[in-house]
């Protein structure tokens, strides 16, 4: 059987071989590793060379030939395992990916084979668009119940449930680094027991999207209607999912066992629990894996790939939606002229940043990441568009621009970047790239603390930025927050960039529900933005998971993604 | 003796004062960085001047200490600003680990120093000396953390085997307490048990020299009774205080050692706390990890007085 993943190198055979394997997984401490039905040991490595092959996921055995078999418990390793248990809350993945994704459900969540694309899980189907995309009626599953765990005591999972979760996550403000997704949900109405009405403002497209990424879970409307502090201790940890929480340690262990009452969906949940141990050291990550302390680390590629030819284990790639990224403070003078910001667009070498940087591991991309694979641009367009030529053209165009410009000779300018998530690493590539074409970049490193980086992009407080972003596979998170010139919807166009066409294109993209007509727009507006650059994008780095063998139905995927890690996967005995 | 505690105590209370203090101002100097990175992709800058009010981060400093020095002499050592349990709360059940592992640690280090240093000492220049010393400068001067993860390398690759990751109380299950803290109390005992050694050495050559050694040879008393009956005593009184000096700095190695071990100890809470920017909670560690250096120090002056007298005055 053909996985998602099989298909998706396949298609993208061209960036296949500028794509190496190694690199660091270790990104924000973001990765998840998301469990699906995978199988097909298929290495699909004719012609790779550059280690294109090794990032077919591979099964340990066809799915086909083995038949799922209860019992056993999953042990993970990695971290951090923050302290904030509200999911609507937190920002850290494994209170979400593991602890939320085992013990609850989301009104839609992404594809496991398309994870791009959302799909049902509470909602028995897609859902019901009117009114020209202001009004979506869902309709749950009837059969969906809550665990037998107080204040619910089993019930089954209502419009009201719906309701209440989402009206706390958008009154939540602030204090829920989503609420900003539903500012254009106007009002949620629950029509009867299973039917749930949201009228928006405007079309958005993306809201499906954002309902299904990683932290919008349906929580009981009881628990929700005690506000803002709602979700503070295990027992408040209550969901539809096949999972019940069984321990959280902050920063130290997270526990599920199998709802005793049984999860509503059939012939899914094999497993009879499963835990998280935090740890952060990379090296301490593959003792525990190799010790058989743990049975599924992500750990970086050269790391990783002691694993390739032991039989005791399997190894899954990903790309990662975390985006490196060159930003241009727009707002100063020199970066007004178009001219100097194709010749950055054109002089930073992408394939060069994974080869230093991350031994490898990575996929260069324009303003899509890569890893959001439904959306982004076919390879053979992207290696026509300017910046993913051959290096010595590349180069030669830049300077020709910075001359056009009036910078013949270059000019000095200065870089900010942290020593944090190897963005110091990424600038140190992207200033010997620019000094090939003239331009001298003085680092200004603000030190270790990420966060004061990002203080002072979002305060504009530099010109250029060697920086790193993450977000959602979709394209409201990847295009519109970063290049609208509206603040309330360019949420994170820090550079301040500014193009109406483009602007207009990302406006029709967001109100188009159809996949097929959206996708086209989409390609676009990355074309446009190609040629006339906001942020410089880069590409995005691979995710490496080494599982033990005895680890079935697993696949890892790209994205912080909603779907029910939980259901599929078995452990062979 | 009372007198000679009582005096201590006092003494360390400004120690401990200045320490709060540092503390307490060092994390306040960059609020905008704190606030930053609870805000993340939400700064802006009005929410920040909001959680800054919330946090307190606008107030004066010197207000804000005092009040969370009166609230910490009322037992109240703040709230976690993420778990939202009480920082003690969240310490307490950790420290046991951690002090586990400090005692197993300083444990090694007197067992391995001090026999080491005694033998390198009366065999002066001997091979076995040469040896025995070159071992302690390799033990000063590699980290415990490199020792530590080529060890737990070696054995993960060789044996498939690590030390399990699970806290056992060592009522509960013996051999897997014994498993867990043995190999990790070792490595991080070594650069302690490396100083013990010297220490005791230097100290074993020097007492070796004294007239009433030379009298105890000439009585003929075999080397075992001269050396542990008239020397050794001698000999440990400076060595305890090496002890103690050193006990800090295993208390800080505690930190990466509960990591590189996943060890659920207070120090891994401190990296925890770090990460998270939960001011409460990092305040708290640090002042427990001061006090427990107060009180080694407050130890080791008292064992010092009750071995020497002369100390006593």
């Amino acid at each position: 059987m053909s996985t998602y993943w099989d298909n998706y190198w396949r298609r993208r055979r061209v960036s296949r071989r500028s794509v190496i394997a190694g690199g660091s997984a270790a990104t924000l401490g973001l990765a998840t590793m998301a469990i699906a039905g995978c199988g097909d040991d298929d290495d699909d490595d004719e012609g790779t060379g550059g280690g294109g092959a090794q990032l077919t996921p591979v099964a340990p055995t066809p799915d086909t030939a083995e038949k799922p078999v209860p019992g056993g418990t999953l042990r993970f390793m990695g971290g951090p395992i923050g302290s904030l248990i509200d999911i609507h809350r937190t920002n850290t993945p494994w209170e979400s990916s593991f602890l939320w994704h085992w013990c609850g459900n989301f009104l839609m969540r992404f594809q496991k084979m398309a994870p791009y694309l959302p799909e049902p899980d509470l909602a028995a189907a897609q859902p019901e668009i009117t009114d020209g995309g202001t009004t979506l009626i869902f309709k749950l599953r009837p059969e969906a119940k809550w665990q037998n765990k107080p204040p619910v005591n089993g019930r089954q999972v209502t419009a009201e449930d719906v309701k209440a979760s989402f009206e706390r996550i958008k009154a939540l403000g602030a204090k829920s680094p989503r609420s900003g997704n539903y500012a254009v949900v106007d009002s949620i109405e629950a029509i009867d027991a299973t039917t749930v009405r949201f009228k928006l403002k405007a079309p958005k497209a993306d809201l499906l999207n954002a309902m299904a990424d990683q932290y919008d879970l349906v929580i009981p409307k009881e628990i929700a209607a005690r506000g803002e502090d709602a979700i503070t201790k295990l027992e408040d940890v209550v969901g539809s999912g096949p999972y019940e929480a069984a321990a959280f340690e902050a920063g130290q262990r997270i526990a599920v066992k199998k709802r005793p009452d049984g999860y509503w969906k059939p012939n899914t949940a094999w497993v009879d629990g499963a835990e998280v141990v935090n740890q952060t050291d990379n090296q301490a990550l593959v003792n525990a894996i190799r010790a058989n302390q743990t049975d599924s680390v992500s750990i970086p590629a050269d790391l990783a790939r002691q694993f390739e030819n032991d039989a005791n284990f399997y190894i899954l790639r990903a790309p990662n939606p975390t985006r490196e990224c060159l930003l241009i403070n727009h707002t100063k003078e020199r970066y007004k002229d178009l001219r100097v910001r194709q010749a950055l667009w054109r002089a930073v070498d992408r394939k060069q940043v994974y080869d230093n940087v991350y031994a490898g591991a990575g996929i260069i991309g324009g303003a899509m990441t890569p890893a959001a694979a439904g959306w982004v641009l076919p390879d053979a367009e992207l290696a026509k568009l300017p910046g993913f030529g051959k290096r010595a053209d590349e180069i030669k165009e830049a300077k020709a621009l910075l001359a056009a410009a009036g910078y013949p000779d270059g000019f000095e300018e200065t870089i900010m970047t942290a020593t944090a998530f190897s963005a110091n690493l990424v600038t140190d590539v992207i200033v010997s790239n620019l000094r090939e074409v003239g331009i001298r970049l003085t680092i200004d490193n603000v030190g270790t603390d990420f966060a004061t980086m990002l203080r002072r992009q979002i305060a504009g407080e530099y010109n250029l930025a060697g920086t790193l972003f993450l977000s959602g596979p979709y394209p409201d998170a990847q295009l519109l927050i970063y290049h609208h010139s509206d603040p309330a919807k360019g949420t994170r166009n820090y550079g301040k960039f500014a193009d109406p066409e483009i602007d207009r294109l990302l406006d029709q993209q967001s109100a188009e529900f159809d996949y097929e007509k959206r996708k086209q727009i989409v390609f676009e507006i990355q074309r446009k933005l190609a040629t006339a650059p906001g942020p410089v994008w880069i590409g995005s780095r691979i995710l490496f998971f080494v599982n033990n063998k005895r680890v079935r139905n697993a696949v890892a995927t790209p994205f912080l993604a909603g779907y029910d890690d939980a259901e599929d996967v078995w452990i062979k005995a | 003796m009372q007198k000679i505690i009582l005096r201590r105590l006092v003494l360390s209370i400004p120690t401990l004062l200045i320490v709060s203090f540092l503390i307490f101002g060092i994390l306040r100097l960059d609020p905008d960085a704190a606030v930053a990175a609870r805000l993340g992709e939400g700064y802006t800058p009005e929410a920040a001047e909001q959680l800054k009010e919330e946090l307190g981060l606008n107030n004066n400093i010197a207000t804000e200490y005092v009040k969370w020095l009166g609230n910490l002499l009322r037992g109240d050592w703040g709230t976690s600003m993420y778990s939202y349990r009480p920082v003690l709360s969240e310490v307490m059940p950790k420290v046991g680990v951690t002090l586990e592992l400090a005692l197993v640690a300083v444990f090694f280090a007197v067992v391995i120093g001090v026999p080491i240093g005694v033998v390198s000492a009366i065999r002066q220049d001997s091979w076995l000396d040469y040896v025995l010393r070159g071992f302690s400068v390799l033990g000063l001067s590699v980290p415990g953390f490199v020792v530590a993860t080529f060890v737990l390398a070696f054995l993960a690759i060789q044996f498939k085997w690590i030390p399990p990751t699970q806290y056992a109380a060592p009522w509960e299950d013996p051999v897997k307490n014994f498993q867990q803290f043995a190999l990790a109390g070792l490595i991080l005992s070594l650069a302690t048990a490396a100083s013990v050694m010297r220490y005791t050495r230097t100290m074993m050559l020097d007492v070796l020299r004294q007239d009433y050694i030379r009298t105890a040879w000439a009585k003929g008393l075999r080397e075992r009774v001269v050396i542990t009956r008239h020397a050794l005593k001698n000999v440990l009184l400076p060595v305890i205080t090496v002890i103690g000096l050193t006990m800090a700095t295993l208390v800080g190695g505690t930190v990466i050692f509960e990591t590189l071990f996943t060890m659920n100890g207070v120090g891994r809470l401190l990296i925890r706390g770090v990460y998270e920017r939960d001011y409460p909670l990092v305040q708290g560690i640090t002042l427990l990890f001061a006090i427990a250096v107060v009180l080694i120090n407050l130890i080791v002056d008292i064992s010092y007085s009750l071995l020497d007298p002369r100390a006593r005055g």
